[in-house]
């Protein structure tokens, strides 16, 4: 049974597909339309789909999309009556799409169906939103039955939802609504401290170990109601986000006595400790959460998904606390992994399949589920973009990589299938030496054009993830945080801080300061044989010359741009950045060698995110 | 288009916000220690609602 799962239209759109209960492919759209968070109906992504296991929609069984449209305007609609004469913009810039299409998504599915393929027989159908991240998050996962949390910003209305997964079923047990949302509430500081929302969280919890978490009273004491379940209920007095365009209001402003941030401007010291506070919060109410469905299920195994589920810091803490025994993160954990999900809930719960599962491995394939490319293609698509390459067997590549990394210079490694969600896991990734002390501000500063206080992730073998991290799981999508050990930590005065300033990222504080945070805490990647071979090579080979089993990756990407999908976008990107190597699959490329009037004006090509 | 939105959002949203909310101060739960609503079952998936 074939099965393609879409989600589109809100954030981040994507298509996903699986055969016979087999996760085979999936890819966000931005990837292929080179826009960032691009949300229109996922058209390139479901042709990839479809091409990767060389298929024709005619063999399409179902088509299942990643939430119900009509609930989804009903709580709109019932939200903006609620509020009304306030709700005029919301009312204004929602209503002509929802009019304009989204409303009658099935004939529009079957229209988009009808051009592929003129008599098609398959099914069209459409999940819960929260089910579709519940089901991506239990059925990949390698636990027969866990408890599976949903947090998210919201979708129909649930923003939060406690699930039970046994074999092949899964069941839905509570959930809280909008616009109790703990995802708008991280969203609204997200806002408030000058960076975009649904892109910008990221940012935030990056910032947050700058400050001191000074407000959480404030924010416990005014802007949100905990109860000791988990639950929640937010105060609107501070927000505008259930009724307006913009996050937060005036009574905000007021409560912390600081204005938004305009974007781009200085960070003072208060929005870093909104940012702690904000962060240390949310984490109270996760633990919160989890700790109730571990009552509630009785479960030893949790598996997480929604954007929330993002925060790796939360979930690092989370872990450390030992509320269950394992925990499993969809790597896609936002909308995106929502096309995912629906297929899967498709699969197992309305046809009945039953599931495939391994113990010992998840069925995310590493998450490496999107396009690769043969050697005969990247060759042609280099020649076409006037790249100046040469092709080396891998024992030759890795050999080059090490010796030129270890002498201070940037890679972009463009190896085998794309990462499908956020991360870039060593197939799209800009790789650096994380024991350069100068590694961080360049890689932010000349080659991602980003902010200079964010952090970069290390890669570390998994055999050696416990002698440098306080991390004792697998991390394999660095989806946990955790500290770096002691014994790697450089013991200064400096050091021993605990206030910060935005300049203290360059502060020597161990032994890979690359990729220490400031608060010594690193955003890990486990690295295992079967996870990603070559990267594990890689890395191995990185340690046996060096001594080092840890590389910095980050995704292969300048600021406001999709990471990488194609040869011709890696080129590119490498032209148009300080990276000084490029390497896609078994080619490789040296900045020197290159014509250097190609792609001058990169950076200009994608708006800030 | 944006005429006709406009009307109907002042001659019919906002009077039947006002009643809501008039009929809401009634109906308002006060003092509850959970947030959490129990759910039994996903909707069928054939349906957009
Ligand atoms: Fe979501």
């Amino acid at each position: 049974m074939n099965i393609i799962g879409i989600s589109a239209f809100f954030h981040d759109s994507a298509a996903s597909l699986i055969i016979d209960g087999k996760i085979v492919s999936a890819a966000q759209e931005e990837r292929f339309s080179r826009l960032k968070f691009d949300k229109r109906f996922p058209e390139k992504s479901i042709e990839f789909c479809l091409q990767n296991a060389s298929l024709r929609f005619q063999d399409i069984d179902a088509v299942i999309f990643f939430e119900k449209p009509q609930v989804k305007f009903n709580r709109i609609m019932e939200n903006i009556i609620k509020y009304s004469p306030f709700t005029f913009k919301q009312y204004m810039s929602a209503l002509p799409e929802w009019v304009g299409g989204k409303l009658t998504l099935r004939n529009r599915l079957k229209k988009f169906i009808k051009r592929k393929c003129k008599n098609w027989k398959g099914k069209i159908m459409f999940s819960e939103h929260h089910l579709s991240h519940a089901a991506s998050a239990f059925y990949p996962s390698p636990y027969k039955d866990a408890a599976v949390v949903v947090m998210d910003a919201v979708g129909e209305s649930a923003s939060t939802s406690i699930h039970i997964g046994e074999g092949n079923i899964l069941r839905p047990l509570l959930e809280q609504n909008f616009p109790h949302s703990l995802g708008m509430l991280y969203s609204a500081f997200t806002s408030h401290c000058g960076f975009k929302v649904n892109s910008g969280e990221y940012k935030l919890m990056g910032l947050a170990p700058y400050g001191q978490p000074k407000y959480t009273n404030l924010i416990k004491d005014h802007l949100i109601n905990i109860n000791e379940d988990g639950s929640f209920t937010l105060n609107l007095k501070y927000f505008k986000f259930h009724r307006d365009l913009k996050m937060t209001n005036i009574n905000f402003n007021k409560l912390f006595k600081c204005a938004p941030r305009k974007p781009e401007a200085e960070i003072d010291s208060i929005y870093m400790d909104l940012a702690a506070s904000i962060q240390k919060v949310t984490e109270e109410i996760i633990e919160l959460i989890i700790r109730h469905a571990k009552k509630i299920t009785n479960k030893n195994n949790l598996c997480l998904a929604g954007g929330v589920a993002l925060n790796c810091v939360a979930n690092g803490k989370v872990l450390g606390e030992k509320i269950f025994d394992n925990i499993w993160v969809q790597p896609a954990a936002g909308d995106a992994g929502g096309s995912l999900g629906a297929a899967l809930a498709a699969n197992h719960l309305y046809f009945g399949k039953e599931r495939i599962f391994n113990l010992d491995k998840d069925l995310m394939n590493g998450s490496l589920l999107g396009p690769d490319y043969t050697s005969k293609e990247t060759r042609e698509l280099l020649i076409q973009s006037g790249a100046n390459f040469k092709e080396e067997d891998e024992t030759q590549i890795i050999k080059i990589l090490t010796s030129q990394i270890s002498k201070g210079k940037i890679v972009g490694l463009f190896n085998g299938r794309m990462e499908f969600g956020p991360r870039a896991l060593g197939s799209r990734s800009i790789i650096g030496d994380p024991r350069n002390k100068e590694m961080q501000k360049t890689m932010n500063i000349k080659v991602k054009f980003r902010e200079s206080f964010r952090p970069f992730a290390p890669a570390v073998l998994k055999e050696n993830c416990s002698e440098y991290f306080e991390l004792d799981s697998d991390s394999p999508y660095m989806l946990f945080t955790a500290k770096v050990h002691e014994n790697k930590l450089i013991k200064s005065e400096e050091n021993l801080k605990t206030e910060f300033s935005l300049d203290d990222v360059n502060n020597l504080r161990s032994s890979i300061p690359a990729v220490t945070h400031i608060d010594n805490s690193a955003r890990i990647q486990t690295v295992d044989e079967n996870s990603n071979y070559f990267f594990w090579n890689f890395l191995k080979n990185f340690k046996k010359e060096t001594g080092c089993p840890i590389l910095i990756n980050t995704s292969f990407n300048i600021r406001g741009e999709p990471i990488v999908c194609t040869p011709i976008d890696a080129f590119k990107c490498f032209m148009g950045t300080d990276i000084d190597i490029l390497v896609i699959n078994r080619f490789i490329m040296f900045k020197e060698e290159q014509n250097m009037n190609i792609y001058k004006d990169y950076k200009k090509n994608y708006e800030l995110d | 288009m944006k005429l006709f939105l406009f009307l109907i959002y002042f001659i019919l949203i906002v009077p039947i916000g006002i009643i809501r909310t008039l009929l809401g101060v009634f109906l308002r739960n006060k003092n509850s220690h959970s947030n959490w609503k129990i759910k039994t079952h996903y909707s069928d998936m054939n349906k957009t609602k």
